[in-house]
């Protein structure tokens, strides 16, 4: 069990807590919220975050429905495994099924953020008897060459710009690395507290851990994820943002046609806008979800 | 003025001017209902946005008026510092209270706002309901004196890189480093980059020849540094506090950078209130922390109009 040390305060506070596993000896953490009729599970990040990345969506969704939230393997208090297969994307949808067995949950409605669209999509098509409704937030779905290039470059003499998405640089200077990538993240004025958020949570895990997590991640092919994009039958919602260089962009649209799903863009807001203008994702998630629970 | 309210949560629902001796105060009115809560200036360095957190939640329970203090604002900025004596703005709060058809009101001061908060609940008890003191600064009738106000007022010195107080030349020659050096005393919470902003541009509303008029009133302007300017209006005021009948709050953050805790305290004291800290809060806990301070206002406000 690995021991955090205690958050000031939280605006709400899990009504039930646990681990679960499903044989692979890797436990992942889980917290229910609330105890609305329909479940919502936030999916587990990228894990440079924990499932604390959600905080400001939990308490205001919990409100309205349950709300099941899981640590990412590899950062929070999941377990940390050492080897890339660990990662891979069928262990996530392990995980996340273990997770709704362990709390008891038939269906549950999904949200991922950016390259967790991948999981998302693989519970979609694989388990469409757990799944009620996909909110793929800033979804990407297939490797792309702004993170793959600097990822497989090698060893540099220095790192400039996205040449910091490498391995080597994590390995060298991690703490350079999170504040490249926080201060993309979150460019906007007044977004000290979602910085401090994002280093609270980059530290808890380590280069190494994120380095093997990043390669085992089994990501698709653009063809074969637009196919499957298409077998979804529950309801989807597709978010890009408008005011966002960081992010690729090239995923929103192709997913939202090919799985019929709805597209919403949040004009002038981005990267991060759960975090950063909660207000707004919020208000969309709570009208999508309540929509596919009404349709359920 | 370019960005009065920004975005503003709420609009007035009535706004309007009143004039005196040739200045003209702007005021806004936000909601229905009883009582009326009366939000006083502060020192003109801020408008009456500095509020701007308390307008939308307590328009919605009471009503609300709310003024800019002369010298900032869509107030006038008269020159002449005898202009900006306390009893000037006291006496523009009973002109906007007449103007507003409002017999009685609770009224809240911060910091600076204090001395005529005073005024008002001593010297006219039948308009003042109950009276609520945030952040208060004049009230400095015991050491120990805060490093700020140390230095000497009226001595020019030869760099102001990282000066640390008030200074006239200072304030004169470098606002925008006072301003920036001002606007961290008043935030050190952590995560005030907006309420700095908002500081920011309030103080940019005004100009440093008002700012220095405010300090220039009658009496005050030879005084040797801000210490000795606080020392006298706290003796000035303590007077005033055995006037005092209605019930007082008192509110002070625990992070204070500019007043001193013993104010507060001295303050609650004299004349018979409650004194309440709020934790993690800094001199501005209304604009900083809005809902435990508004939580904090609204008991207070049932407690005293049942």
């Amino acid at each position: 069990v690995i021991e955090l040390a205690p958050e000031p305060t939280r605006a709400h506070y899990p009504d039930q807590e646990g681990y679960a596993e499903h044989g692979d000896g890797v436990r992942v953490f889980y917290e229910v919220h609330g105890d609305g009729d329909a479940t919502i599970c936030l999916l587990p990040p990228w894990p440079l975050m924990t499932s604390r990345s959600w905080r400001s969506q939990v308490p205001y969704l919990c409100r309205h429905f349950r709300v099941i939230t899981v640590d990412p393997r590899g950062n929070g208090r999941s377990d940390r495994p050492r080897e890339p297969r660990a990662y891979s994307r069928a262990a996530h949808v392990a995980d996340v099924l273990a997770v709704l067995d362990a709390t008891a949950t038939d269906r549950a409605m999904l949200a991922s953020i950016s390259p967790r669209a991948a999981l998302a999509l693989a519970l979609a098509v694989e388990h469409p008897e757990r799944v009620q409704a996909v909110a793929f937030i800033t979804p990407q779905l297939w490797r792309i060459g702004e993170f793959v290039r600097p990822f497989t470059a090698g060893r540099r003499e220095r790192y400039d710009g996205y040449d910091k998405f490498n391995p080597s640089y994590w390995k060298r200077d991690y703490e350079g690395f999170v504040w490249w990538f926080a201060s993309r993240a979150f460019p906007h004025p007044h977004s000290t507290r979602q910085l401090e958020h994002l280093y609270e949570e980059a530290f808890q895990t380590d280069p190494e851990t994120l380095i093997v997590a990043t390669i085992g991640f089994d990501m698709y092919e653009r063809e074969e994820a637009l196919a499957l994009a298409a077998t979804i039958r529950s309801p989807v919602l597709v978010t890009q943002n408008g005011g966002d260089a960081f992010w690729p962009k090239d995923t929103s649209g192709p997913l939202a046609e090919a799985s019929g799903g709805r597209l919403h863009v949040f004009e002038g807001l981005g990267p991060v806008v759960g975090a950063r203008w909660p207000v707004a994702m919020n208000l969309v998630l709570r009208e999508f979800f309540a929509s596919a629970a009404e349709a359920a | 003025m370019s960005d009065y309210r920004g975005s503003p949560a709420v609009l007035p629902t009535t706004e309007g001017d009143v004039e005196r001796d040739g200045v003209r105060v702007h005021y806004e009115i936000y909601g229905e209902g009883e009582p009326t809560l009366l939000f006083l200036p502060t020192w003109s360095i801020a408008h009456s946005r500095v509020w701007r957190n308390q307008l939308a939640y307590f328009g919605r329970h009471y009503r609300v008026v709310v003024y800019d203090g002369r010298g900032n604002g869509r107030s006038d900025r008269p020159a002449d510092p005898a202009a900006y004596e306390p009893l000037q703005f006291a006496l523009d709060a009973l002109a906007v209270l007449d103007a507003t058809g409002t017999e009685q009101a609770i009224t809240v001061s911060l910091s600076a706002g204090t001395a005529w908060n005073l005024i008002l609940a001593a010297l006219h008890p039948e308009r003042v309901a109950a009276a609520a003191f945030v952040g208060p600064t004049l009230y400095a009738v015991c050491e120990p004196f805060p490093d700020w106000s140390k230095t000497p007022y009226n001595e020019r010195f030869a760099s102001y890189d990282r000066f640390p107080g008030h200074n006239r030349y200072f304030i004169g020659e470098h606002y925008r480093d006072f301003v920036a050096f001002w606007n961290r005393l008043c935030f050190p919470e952590r995560h005030s980059t907006r309420a700095i902003e908002y500081g920011t541009g309030m103080m940019l509303d005004t100009t440093p020849e008002v700012v220095l008029a405010t300090l220039d009133t009658p009496g005050l302007r030879d005084l040797h540094s801000a210490a000795d300017r606080l020392a006298q209006a706290g003796a000035q005021l303590q007077q005033l506090t055995g006037e005092v009948r209605c019930p007082v709050l008192v509110v002070q953050g625990a992070l204070e950078q500019i007043a001193m805790p013993a104010w507060a305290e001295a303050l609650a004291r004299d004349t018979g209130g409650e004194l309440v800290i709020l934790p993690d809060a800094g001199h501005v806990p209304c604009g900083r922390k809005p809902v435990a301070f508004n939580l904090l206002l609204r008991d207070f406000v049932k407690q005293v109009s049942r």
